[in-house]
């Protein structure tokens, strides 16, 4: 049985939960909640704890098994098998659509003649090889590229600051609390596809660090929060609520504009790298689990065939997707209208029911 | 397409089962532990011209027919004429010590009274006299009695204890292994007199019977580790070993990763290093070259030197290095990157110059830094291998001369002649011949990618190579530690920087996580 260390447990919760969600997050948390949508975003990754939290409490008295087989254990051995098919379905989506992205950021920022299929060839490829080589590795890998990811979210950050315009945010809360509120709603969705990713990884932990581990979650958070945060304050600093609402891709237009003495200009290539590594994370994370949903449903073992005919799916499902617009709203969508009710709803009814059957069972 | 899995399969995990060559058993083989006798030990080498059967007779109270086997060339014949033979036929041939001498106790009175060897022992089997006799000792057989007497009498012409050319230092010891592995232990255990220190003999190749030697600190080396090391060299079967490079291919991890997962040196204070950091060494008779394992990959960066110099120095050095990995791995690949799909990246002044330059060029800049590397290559290979002199000429010829005439015909642009010098000079700034092999390797599959891909081909090969790496062991221990898993006491103080010695409190994190260093500040 693969394991992961505590420190590991930290940085692959950071990275999941960071994700990809730095692209989209300034556009859709300004559309929502102004000129004060950092601060949206700052509560809304708040929500991963009670969350992973719950999940840590529930898995504490089933060593060894992920939240899919103690849906099972709780609930039965069908509506059990239903949560995992439902569960591979939207994780697996999910992962589908965020590759689709790749693909289209790709096309439309840096390389506008390579194909879009050669991208996502490309990087099912490489999520392939890290899936294959374990959880064990896909810590390392985590381990190795968020300081990097989150280097290049700093260093962008630094080099727009000459271009910020304080005018853009002030005033503070002009339109009161509830568009903030209204934020947090809107985004919640994002610590929840780390939280469905947390509910398979879960028996991959170690639990007899169990104080390590939710300090680690609760760090992981806060870093979170506060580098997205920064971000979306930047975003709106530098190009103003109403452009940054109108940017499909406000970090990379970030990157575009840093000239590094008359020796680079636009770091938006070269840190595309670094967004790739945090692509293949988080991509990663939703095929891994993605895999665990059809282990527990089919019962079958880890296998480079499956693992080959899940990628190839990955990989057939999301060329043909449109890009833009159209593609960041049936992210936003799905995310919205699948992931969140999956785990906003899931997690707490096994964690209600884990704990009325504790107690009937004491009493 | 089942090899390609198989192959991918392998490039990720650690295959269970060691590789071994099998070789049909030899008809000598079966005779090998079969009980002694004078008359087999003659039938088995007699056709060979430079064993030596030397037949003298021990008058005692009865007779004794002695026959004394060695090899010539291997042995010290004066010891044999004057401290053996002398003191059997004439010193004390009718003396009373040998009055009473049977056929039954001859060995046991030579054995204690008239052998003047400190090295000397009785055998019982055939294998063993064979080994004596063709290792350089020689056996004494008295009559058909099935015991012998090996005297150690080894001598033959070696290389002094020069200065390894592959491994010089500014500063530190000048000595290095030489091809005989008692010289090589006893240069180790001249830096390491400690009873803790342990060096396990055994014999590998069914012909060649090559003398390896397994050394380690016994209060250091993890157990498990050891028994690794000795479980993996005791499954190779094969013909011969005739440098360590035939084992350390059959004992690594990754057969078909080009990153080196065995460490080697020529160096003795390398080596005790190594032991000293809980590693296991592995001697092999016959080459100057010693293994090291377990390995990571911030190991093949560093140098001996880097801990006889001073720690500020070593910091600038070591980044040195680690710069020079990354310029020698993805130098071109950017450059083509850069001038093939992402020219935004560059400011216009720049740009116009990097386009002023390959103005009149008629290849891509893919197939331009092809054929520079190409030629590099060829170059690097053909200077190796030939006398210095001339090996130099070929380098400056080809460098200054070729280089020069193909930016004048314009083939290739000014700035792809810097860049591929630059790749060159930067790949010798890589300490190990091994790692620097492997990203000439790498550099070619990324430069493809760049030029076919651009930076999201680069990317996908960097990647990529991480999680290669990442996944890679030696003998258990992640290859990429300690960045991967973070061991950030070990990182800070001996990885990309060195902390001075009395600020290395601990020993590596790698291998043992809680001892305390005896030289660190308390």
């Amino acid at each position: 049985m693969e394991r992961i260390s505590a420190h590991q447990f930290t940085m692959v919760c950071a990275a999941v939960l960071l994700g990809t969600t730095f692209i989209p997050i300034g556009q859709t948390s300004v559309q929502v909640a102004g000129r004060d949508a950092y601060m949206s975003v700052v509560l809304v990754y708040g929500l991963a704890v009670p969350w992973g939290l719950m999940i840590l409490s529930i898995t504490r008295n089933h060593p060894g098994q992920n939240l899919l087989e103690v849906s099972a254990a709780l609930l039965g051995k069908w509506p059990g098998k239903f949560l995992a098919l439902l569960y591979t379905g939207v994780v697996g989506y999910l992962g589908i659509l965020l590759l689709a992205r790749v693909g289209d950021t790709f096309r439309r920022s840096i390389l506008p003649l390579v194909p879009t299929a050669v991208i996502i060839g490309g990087m099912i490829l490489l999520v392939l090889m890290l899936a294959w080589s374990g959880v064990e590795n896909f810590a390392r890998f985590a381990e190795s590229v968020f300081p990097l990811v989150v280097l290049g979210l700093v260093f962008t950050m630094v080099f727009s600051v000459p271009r910020f315009e304080p005018d853009e945010y002030l005033p503070i809360l002009e339109n009161g609390v509830m568009p903030v509120v209204w934020g947090i709603a809107k985004l919640s969705s994002y610590p929840m596809e780390f939280i469905l990713f947390l509910a398979g990884a879960i028996t991959f932990v170690p639990r007899e660090e169990e104080g390590r581990l939710k300090k680690g979650l609760w760090r992981a958070s806060i870093f979170v929060a506060f580098i997205q945060g920064a971000l979306t304050l930047t975003e709106v600093m530098v190009f103003g609520p109403e452009e940054t609402t109108r940017l499909n891709y406000g970090l990379l237009s970030l990157g575009k504009m840093v000239e590094i003495s008359r020796t680079v200009s636009g770091i938006e290539s070269l840190f595309m790298l670094t967004w790739m590594g945090a692509d293949v994370i988080k991509i990663c994370a939703l095929f891994l689990a993605a895999f665990w949903g059809i282990q527990h449903v089919t019962g079958w073992k880890k296998n480079l065939w499956l693992y080959f005919g899940l990628a190839l799916l990955f990989m057939v499902v999301a060329v043909p997707k449109p890009g833009g617009t159209a593609l960041a709203l049936q992210i936003q969508r799905f995310a919205e209208w699948a992931v969140l009710p999956l785990a906003g709803c899931w997690i707490p009814l096994l964690f209600f029911l884990h704990a009325w059957k504790r107690r009937r069972r004491r009493g | 397409m089942r090899s390609v899995f198989t192959m991918l399969k392998d490039l990720t995990q650690r295959p269970k089962e060691r590789r071994t060559r099998a070789t049909p058993p030899l008809p000598a083989e079966e005779e090998w532990s079969k009980p002694l006798s004078a008359r087999k030990v003659r039938s088995l080498l007699a056709k060979s011209s430079d064993i030596v059967f030397r037949e003298f007779t021990l008058r005692g109270k009865e007779e004794v027919t002695c026959l004394l086997v060695y090899v010539d060339g291997l042995t010290d014949k004066y010891i044999i004429d004057n401290y053996l033979l002398k003191i059997l036929m004439v010193d004390f041939n009718g003396e009373p010590q040998l009055s009473r001498v049977t056929v039954d106790n001859a060995l046991d009175t030579v054995f204690k009274f008239l052998a003047p060897a400190s090295e000397a022992k009785k055998i019982k089997e055939l294998g063993e006299a064979l080994d004596s006799i063709l290792g350089g000792d020689a056996v004494l057989f008295f009559g058909e009695y099935p015991e012998a007497m090996v005297i150690g009498v080894r001598n033959w012409p070696n290389r002094g204890v020069w200065e390894p050319d592959t491994e010089s230092v500014v500063r530190g010891p000048r000595e290095g292994f030489t091809e005989t592995l008692r010289t090589n232990t006893t240069l180790l255990r001249r830096k390491i007199k400690h009873p803790a220190l342990r060096l396990i003999s055994l014999k590998i190749g069914e012909l060649t019977r090559t003398d390896v030697v397994v050394a380690y600190i016994e209060t250091l080396a993890k157990p498990d580790v050891v028994s690794e090391v000795l479980k993996r060299l005791s499954r190779i079967k094969i013909d011969g070993v005739l440098e360590s490079a035939y084992i350390e291919e059959m004992i690594e991890d990754y057969p078909y990763s080009p990153f080196p997962q065995i460490a080697y040196t020529e160096r003795p204070d390398v080596l005790a290093a190594d032991l000293l950091e809980g590693k296991v060494g592995i001697i092999v008779d016959g080459t100057p070259i010693a293994l090291t394992v377990p390995v990571v990959l911030a190991q093949f960066l560093q140098v001996s030197e880097d801990y006889y110099e001073r720690a500020m120095i070593v910091i600038l050095l070591r980044f040195i290095r680690y710069l020079g990995v990354a310029i020698a791995l993805l130098a071109p690949s950017i450059y083509i990157a850069v001038t093939t799909f992402h020219q935004e990246i560059l400011p216009s002044n720049l740009a116009l110059s990097i386009a002023a330059g390959r103005e009149g060029v008629p290849f891509s800049a893919l197939s331009e830094a092809m054929i520079m590397t190409l030629a590099l290559e060829i170059l690097m290979e053909a200077g190796l291998r030939l006398p210095k002199p001339i090996g130099q000429t070929i380098g400056i010829v080809g460098a200054l001369v070729l280089g020069d005439a193909a930016v004048k015909a314009s083939l290739v642009s000014p700035l792809m002649v810097i860049i591929i010098g630059l790749t060159a000079i930067s790949g010798y700034a890589i300490p190990s011949y091994d790692l620097g092999i492997a990203v000439r390797l790498i550099r070619l599959p990324m430069m493809i990618l760049a030029g076919t891909m651009g930076f999201f081909g680069l990317g996908l090969g960097v990647y990529a190579l991480l999680i290669h790496l990442l996944s890679l062991r030696s003998f258990g221990y992640p290859y990429m530690s300690p960045l991967a898993p973070l061991r950030l006491r070990a990182l800070l103080q001996d990885t990309f920087v060195r902390t001075p010695w009395w600020g290395m409190k601990h020993r590596p994190h790698l291998l043992d996580a809680d001892r305390q260093k005896p030289g660190g500040k308390r």
